[in-house]
């Protein structure tokens, strides 16, 4: 029961080559760069978008066949494209008399919905005269009542206002975990993605390069994306054993010195290593000491957040330090300003490829 | 809401239209010359008012394209041309029967009520600068005109001033009366309208002056060859003659 | 502080309504209003004037019929020959009307193509008659209806039909609940345009379907006859058609404005 989807989609030079199991009842979150894809698989589980091989089953049954008005799929979209010649009860009851039901029953079931999803919204709104958090809650009933077997939000809060979108995001995370049918959400912030989902699956120029629950991204984020994503630093190179024992790291835009792991040869292709920025001590001068990493370079950000600050610096390797708002001022670290990044090599956590 | 009121407009327009169609009263289609339009406008009520269930629907226009629409396209009952011309072509096909004579006209030339030109008989016309309107060959009171021109021997130097070919003589009284021309040739007729009350005419003498013979006939294929036939009597009868005199047609002989 | 259009855009839109305007403002100078009572009565302008509005909207109902699926075809069609498609339906917009009229002779006359199939075999007979008007008009005016109707469908956020789809509408239930009524205020936009073109229409008219009074004389038509004997009463009846579509088009124009 549930989605399962192997499907390889092209578009305009653009492959999507993609393998998604997603059991009735659970949240996929599809997270990854722009232009990575994520766009193209769900209009490719929709319908609005031919697969080129592969398929599609819902529930057991093969849909990769069938136009997009005979999949049991219901979309969010990132703009609720509420049909603007009808009220929102009638938004909201189209899928039903869409398929035949007649207009009593269909309202009704359309009124209910309405009250239980969007309360404030009255039944004859017309959608221009409702806000875009109110649009969405009025899209959503609409994409739910004819009780579709997969539901795909695309970015559904991306064009909904900061306000909105905290109200929004709550009646999702009620809403989605009671589906009863399988859910992808679609999300550039990893935020919506990260508290709706079940699993997680990365997705970066049309594959799926890491696929897990949010807490294992989190502990071993495999890509600069997934990185990005949880906030780490990521290192990938090849790993050597330099002198006195120390592990050497080379990546493309520098060596950092880690601590030998046990088991690893000489050398070690596609290592990942992940550093805390918690972990980098920025100074004004040329450190002494036994950290093995001093890195040297120009300040690329500063960004604040409360008494935290996260430093990007743009030495070989690039490196983010996270230190006190307090230590920025006081060494008054800002854009431009040539610092030293320091760390130490057991601080580095290392993963050895897999192969 | 809207829906409802383009429907029901819908309804209205469709059935006022084609009621149009709804053949209660017998129609006669007779077709005439233009120069015909107010006396015979005056003969269909004097016709209705003795045959009240007949209705007579009326075509007026150049006697040129008249014949060309009875060839190509029939309809016509009755065919009253201002020229012998366009009846007989008629007459060749698709054919006319009681054929007859029943009106005559001259020509006249006209000019606005200031005379710019100074014009005061036929020749006149030919004098060089002065800017006349006739109507086009073909139609018969343009060829006509030209006829005229001919016996006067000025048709050469009168062409040369022709500054527009009109479709019909109302058409020229038209140019002339809003005093975009010098002078026009009409035919007699036209002076008793509304159409000519500014304007100031010039006789032709008769000796080059044409006689317009206007014959009438009932139209081959006809579906009401009685019906047509009365009509041609009352327009031929005393009676009829009368009205026509009254718009300037000229009935004796 | 309202956004007002330049001077300049000012001054040369007031020389183009002058100029538009000029010649209605010439004939209502010059018409003898006097006359206006026996004018009306006499000439038969009632008669004209309610064949003309039968005819122009029996001809905007036919524009619409045929000429929505043609722009249809153009907006949304893929296929070899569009091109020419398209070319063939704004002829008759290039076209002069009479060179129209004659052109509908040629095929539905009495001995035309096709005309003469139907009166020797179903007895049939389009030219003389009202349909037949109603049909030189709907041929003139259709254009207008395609290019409006196709500027309409091109300008529809294809996203809502997806959407739709995505919530199990039929391409048929889509075509009538989504794209239609979306689609409204350009189709109503294009009707009134051919409406008002159809009103005016002359030369194919008078080519094809005749002068006859009561069957197929026009408003238009019935100005040309009347003035061979009373410009005055010309004008008059000029003057009563300007009127009646003035006051159409001010009723109507929400719809000629609305975007979508």
């Amino acid at each position: 029961m549930g989605l399962f989807a192997d499907i390889r989609v092209d578009r305009d030079g653009f492959r999507a080559e993609v393998e998604l199991d997603v059991p009735s009842g659970s949240t996929l979150a599809l997270l990854g760069p722009n232009g990575a894809g994520k766009s193209t698989v769900v209009e490719a589980l929709a319908g609005t978008l031919a697969l080129s091989r592969g398929t599609i089953r819902l529930d057991g049954a093969s849909v990769e066949d069938r136009p997009t008005h005979e999949r049991p799929v219901g979309v969010l979209f990132q703009d609720p494209l509420l049909f603007p010649h009808l009220s929102a009860l009638d938004n909201v009851a189209f899928s039903l008399r869409a398929r035949g039901l007649a207009r009593r029953p269909a309202n009704q079931r359309a009124n209910e919905l309405l009250a239980q999803l969007a309360p404030t919204v009255r039944p004859d709104a017309r959608p221009r005269s409702i806000s875009g958090g109110e649009q969405q809650r009025v899209a959503l009933a609409r994409a739910l009542i004819a009780e579709p077997r997969l539901l795909l939000l695309d970015e559904p809060l991306a064009a909904v206002d900061v306000a909105a979108r905290a109200e929004l995001r709550s009646l999702l995370r009620e809403v989605v975990p009671a589906f009863d049918g399988a859910c992808i959400i679609v999300a550039h912030d990893p935020l919506d993605a990260l508290t709706l989902a079940d699993t997680v699956a990365i997705l970066e120029e049309g594959v799926v390069v890491q696929r897990g629950s949010p807490g294992d991204i989190r502990e071993a984020p495999r890509s600069p994306y997934a990185a990005e994503l949880v906030g780490v630093n990521l290192f990938v190179g090849t790993l050597r054993r330099g002198e006195d024992g120390i592990g050497l790291l080379g990546t493309e835009a520098g060596n950092i010195a880690v601590a030998w792991p046990l088991g690893a040869t000489d050398p070690s292709d596609d290592v990942i290593a992940v550093l805390r920025p918690a972990d980098v001590a920025l100074h004004v001068h040329r450190p002494e000491g036994s950290p093995r990493n001093v890195l040297q370079g120009r300040i690329d950000e500063v960004a604040t957040t409360g008494g935290r600050s996260r430093v990007r610096v743009a030495s070989s390797p690039p490196i983010v330090a996270e230190v006190t708002t307090g230590s920025v001022q006081r060494l008054s670290l800002a854009v431009g300003s040539e610092v030293w990044a320091s760390f130490k090599a057991v601080e580095v956590r290392l993963e050895l490829s897999r192969s | 809401m809207s829906r409802r009121w383009a429907r029901v407009l819908l309804a209205t327009v469709l059935a006022a239209g084609f009621s149009g169609c709804a053949r209660n009263d017998l129609e006669l289609f007779v077709f005439a010359a233009s120069s015909l339009t107010d006396a015979f406008g005056a003969v269909e009520a004097r016709f209705e008012s003795s045959h009240t269930d007949v209705d007579i629907v009326f075509n007026f226009g150049p006697s040129d394209g008249l014949a060309g629409q009875i060839q190509s396209e029939g309809t016509a009952d009755v065919f009253a041309s201002a020229s012998t011309r366009w009846m007989n072509e008629v007459a060749a096909d698709p054919g006319v029967s009681g054929r007859v004579d029943f009106a005559h006209n001259r020509l006249v030339v006209v000019t606005p009520a200031d005379d710019p030109a100074g014009i005061s008989d036929l020749a006149d016309l030919a004098q060089p600068g002065v800017q006349v309107v006739l109507a086009a060959e073909g139609v018969p009171v343009g060829d006509y005109a030209r006829e005229a021109l001919a016996s006067a021997g000025i048709l050469e130097g009168v062409t040369a001033n022709v500054v527009s070919n009109e479709e019909d003589a109302a058409g020229v009284t038209a140019k002339i009366s809003s005093g975009e021309a010098d002078a026009g040739i009409v035919y007699l007729s036209d002076l008793s309208t509304t159409a000519a009350e500014d304007l100031r005419s010039v006789v032709i003498p008769d000796d080059v002056n044409v006689e317009a013979i206007y014959p009438i006939a009932v139209v081959q294929g006809t579906a009401n060859p009685d019906l047509a036939r009365e009509f041609l009597e009352l327009v031929v009868s005393p009676e009829g003659g009368r009205i026509l005199e009254e718009h300037g047609l000229d009935t004796a002989g | 502080m309202r956004d007002r259009p330049p001077l300049f855009l000012a001054v040369i839109a007031a020389i183009g309504v002058v100029f538009v305007g000029l010649p209605v403002l010439a004939l209502a100078v010059r018409a003898p209003w006097g006359e206006l009572a026996t004018t009306l009565a006499d000439s038969g302008g009632w008669v004209a004037l309610r064949l003309s509005l039968v005819v122009s909207l029996a001809a905007t109902v036919v524009a619409a019929v045929f000429g929505v699926p043609i722009a249809w075809l153009l907006a949304r069609g893929e296929f070899p020959g569009r091109a020419l498609l398209r070319a063939v339906a704004i002829l008759p917009l290039v076209l002069p009307p009479v060179v129209g009229g004659i052109g509908l002779l040629a095929a539905l006359g009495r001995g035309g193509i096709v005309g003469r199939y139907l009166y020797d075999q179903l007895g049939v007979q389009i030219t003389f008659t009202t349909g037949g008007a109603a049909l030189a008009a709907a041929f003139v005016s259709m254009p207008l209806m395609i290019l409006a109707t196709e500027a309409g469908l091109r300008s529809i956020d294809k996203r809502y039909e997806r959407a739709a789809a995505a919530l199990g509408g039929s391409p048929g239930y889509v075509i009538r609940r989504v794209t239609l009524p979306l689609l409204a205020p350009q189709l109503a936009a294009g009707a009134v345009l051919t409406w008002a073109r159809a009103l005016g229409e002359f030369g194919a008219t008078l080519t094809f379907a005749g002068n006859l009074r009561g069957r197929t004389q026009t408003l238009p038509l019935a100005v040309f006859e009347v003035r061979q004997t009373d410009p005055g009463a010309a004008v008059l009846l000029s003057l009563l058609l300007v009127a009646v579509s003035i006051v159409i088009l001010v009723a109507l124009r929400h719809r000629i404005t609305q975007a979508a």
